[in-house]
């Protein structure tokens, strides 16, 4: 990789000394804890066990106290209300152009339109608007997609006006996901836009942030990306509303940790943040790994990489925790998220191949190591359940060995100290409690319990919240260890589009992807029970969360506990109890009629029957350009196809040929539009032929 | 061989009216065209095509500058259904004008 500038203006904001700090803050403790399990452990016969025990124990210990630290600077900063290191503008200059790009892949196109309307709406409210271009970049890959976004985007355009400087793209290839289309947008039209903000489907941002961010960029010439920290909103399902309670609740104190210790080199996920294209262009053009597999080929988890190549190359890449004003929407149902998490899991392994890539900073190769510690601990707990379970089996099946060295006089014997193990185990628990209690502690002084609904909401909240994520952390970490083993022996995840809105868990959905883990579960709690009673307790957490977990996966799943909950008052968020502009924007926006079409048609269909529709398509594409003869008459052969046998007998591929090319659709349209009734039928509705219908008079009588 | 096309002069007529109806031309305009684009053409695809150029023709008396082609009459059906001023139609399917930069891979050493 080329070095570009290194060790810019941003060297002042380095995070060396305070990552070594946080290094020995993790690394002690870690080593202390599994010194200290070993000493808790009965046996002291089996040593190999023994150590990879303590071994284990100790990186999951310092995983977990890595949040602690984080919450930790984050509450100090937030209580001393010193939010942020960046320099705040005096003066703002609105001189500066900025892109909007929304790069969408298969998404439901009116809400994600109801947003772009909303932020444009929230701009014009903010005076900013002059300054921004907007960019519905879309991906889809899929004909009735495709259509709708191109209508949806029209009456969109409708309802801003014809000034409104909103734009459609759509690529004909996919190539390198979402990182290929923002790449796309900057190589045709970056040069003309100072900064872009790229915002995901499911984003909304304020017209004040927005303004803010770009004064922030202006002001701070060093800096190349600002990350916002994104409230979660618009939750309904009962698994949604906890996530949304949760996030609201502790995101701010982990976000300002995080803006502690990584200070300019900090994160980037993907959205929701703004971007100074010319170094982004300039030095963020994702390569493609070398070798094949699931380490190989295009970076999926691309933002974390832009992140440290930015740094890379002397930019400063901040999180700024204080810009209230920046939403997004988070998985409805455990499902959902899992199958989100199974694409993250892939992509921040895929990261060990940068960890000791050159020119990367110390901080940004933590948060490789971080993002795949997110997966590989999963892995390790399973890992240390199972050797604990050997050591138990062992304990019961083996007779001790009472003189386990030679040449010594008394025997050892296997002493088990259950209050040592309470000790331990009280200590684990409250490393992770402390940053929730700490949330709340900071709400309560900082006169946010309002936001949760007052005092006893928040508190109940939040031990109902912790009482789920207690249930869910096991099946997160059995769906992550699955997620960790198929990435390691090599097998790829598909690029879906992400389920949004409301969705619910069938029982049949939920018993496919639990009741392996409950199988599992009743199997190793059961020869657990019938060797060691004792330990089966310690066990029943985790191996009860699993055998519940179809249940609690369905249940969570549903819009009609999550409304309950809200109707009593439970995690309820800021956004809820005082809903900002811009949401009330959204749900207007949602609510505005769509634009009135030709016909009832739609996607494909549509845009081969509906007059309007077709005409729209057509307007959008490019002429086409003269094309070998055998793709022209390939492409004849599907319109004769398509003619003869209708729509039904076109592939979802034949679709998109078809749609790509002008002028076969702007053919197949007047084709169908002309056809004999019974080939028509195929394409056309009756009330679009009323005279093919009895006893239609001759021309001529009606010339007469 | 049997005509794919519609052939019998009552349904070319029937059926560019309902077309023209459900684009939303006016029914004055509509029955006008509708007849001109039928006289004489012996098939629905000929009368199509008369269409197509009629509508083109139309949109050009209305707004000079605004060109359409006329094998698709894209823009011209779009500032019926629409209704747009022809001079925000004719920037409608734009998008800015490319300023092409390269922004090439580059090789990771692992």
């Amino acid at each position: 990789m080329s070095r570009g500038a290194r060790r810019g203006p941003a060297s002042r904001y380095g995070g060396v000394g305070r990552g070594l700090l946080l290094a020995l803050l993790v690394l002690i403790p870690s080593l202390v804890a599994g010194e200290f399990l070993l000493e808790v452990l009965p046996h002291p016969g089996y040593t190999i066990l023994n150590d990879a025990l303590a071994v284990v124990f100790g990186v999951l210990f310092g995983w977990i106290s890595v949040g602690l630290w984080v919450s930790l600077a984050g509450a100090v900063l937030l209580l001393l209300r010193t939010r942020s290191r960046l320099k705040v503008p005096a003066v703002t200059t609105r001189d500066a152009r900025v892109a909007l790009v929304v790069p969408v892949f298969r998404e439901d196109p009116r809400p994600v339109c109801a947003r772009i309307e909303s932020v444009y709406r929230s701009l014009e409210a903010a005076g900013r608007l002059a300054q921004y271009d907007f960019f519905l970049l879309s991906d889809s890959n899929d004909a009735d997609a495709w259509v709708e976004e191109e209508v949806a985007w029209a009456g969109l355009r409708a309802r801003l006006g014809g000034d409104a400087r909103l734009y459609y793209r759509r690529r004909r290839l996919n190539i390198k996901r979402k990182s290929g289309n923002i790449a796309d947008f900057c190589r045709r039209w970056g040069s003309q836009y100072r900064y872009m903000v790229v915002l995901d489907a499911d984003s909304l941002m304020t017209g004040e942030v927005l303004g803010r961010l770009v004064d922030l960029m202006e002001y701070n010439p060093s800096v190349g990306l600002i990350q916002t920290l994104p409230a979660a909103i618009h939750q309904n399902t009962l698994f949604g509303r906890v996530q949304q309670f949760a996030s609201r609740l502790y995101g701010p104190v982990f976000a300002a940790g995080l803006h502690f210790w990584h200070m300019g080199e900090g994160h980037y996920w993907g959205h929701n943040a703004i971007i100074r294209v010319a170094p982004f262009v300039r030095h963020c053009a994702l390569p493609r790994l070398p070798g094949s597999g699931a380490f190989g080929g295009e970076i999926i988890s691309h933002d974390f990489v832009e992140a440290a190549l930015l740094r890379r190359a002397g930019w400063e890449v901040w999180l700024e925790p204080g810009l209230e004003g920046s939403y997004e929407e988070t998985p409805p149902t455990l499902l959902d998220e899992l199958k989100r998490d199974r694409r993250w899991a892939q992509g921040n392994i895929q990261h060990t191949r940068l960890i000791f890539a050159r020119g990367f900073v110390p901080l940004h190769r933590v948060v490789f190591v971080n993002g795949i510690m997110s997966y590989g601990s999963s892995l390790l707990w399973l890992a240390f359940l199972l050797l604990s379970t050997a050591e138990v089996v062992m304990h019961v099946l083996i007779p001790p060995s009472y003189f386990p060295r030679t040449h010594v006089l008394f025997p050892v014997w296997p002493v088990w100290h259950p209050q040592w193990a309470a000790v331990l185990f009280w200590f684990t628990l409250a490393i992770l409690f402390i940053p929730k209690l700490l949330s709340i502690a900071l709400a309560v002084v900082n006169r946010r319990t309002r936001g949760f609904g007052g005092l006893h909401r928040l508190l109940a909240g939040a031990f109902a919240e912790s009482l789920v994520s207690s249930l869910l952390a096991p099946v997160r970490m059995l769906f992550h260890t699955v997620f960790v083993i198929s990435v390691l022996i090599g097998r790829k995840t598909a690029w879906g589009p992400q389920a949004r809105g409301d969705a619910s868990t069938g029982w049949a959905e939920a018993a496919r992807y639990h009741g392996p883990g409950t199988a599992l579960a009743i199997a190793w709690g059961g020869l657990v029970y019938t060797l060691s009673p004792t330990y089966f307790w310690w066990l029943l957490p985790v191996m009860g969360a699993w055998v519940a977990a179809i249940p609690i996966s369905v249940w969570l799943s549903r819009v009609g506990p999550g409304r309950k909950a809200r109707d009593l008052g439970l995690f309820v968020t800021p956004e809820e109890i005082d809903p900002p502009p811009l949401l009330r924007l959204y749900q207007e926006a949602l609510a505005a009629p769509e634009l009135a079409r030709c016909t009832a048609a739609r996607g494909f269909l549509a845009a081969i029957v509906d007059p309007g529709v077709n005409a729209l398509h057509c307007a959008l594409l490019r002429p086409s350009e003269r094309h070998h003869e055998g793709m022209m008459l390939s492409r004849q052969q599907l319109i004769l196809t398509a003619i003869k046998d209708g729509p039904a007998a076109l592939s979802a591929s034949d679709r998109l040929r078809l749609l790509n090319d002008r002028d076969s659709v702007a053919a197949l349209h007047w084709r169908v539009w002309a056809l004999r009734a019974p080939r028509a039928r195929y394409w056309l509705t009756e009330d679009m032929m009323p005279v093919d219908r009895p006893t239609p008079p001759p021309c001529a009588q009606i010339q007469q | 061989m049997i005509p794919l096309d519609v052939a019998e002069p009552a349904e070319i007529r029937g059926r560019l009216c309902a077309y023209l109806a459900i684009l939303g031309v006016e029914r004055v305009h509509a029955e006008a065209w509708a007849q001109k684009a039928c006289e004489g053409a012996v098939s629905g695809g000929e009368a199509f095509a008369r269409l197509r150029e009629i509508l083109v023709a139309d949109l050009a008396a209305r707004a000079p500058n605004v060109a359409d082609d006329p094998e698709c009459a894209a823009l011209a059906r779009l500032s019926i259904w629409l209704r747009v001023k022809p001079a925000t139609l004719a920037t409608l399917p734009l998008t800015p004008s490319l300023t092409r930069q390269p922004m090439a891979s580059e090789r990771v050493r692992s």
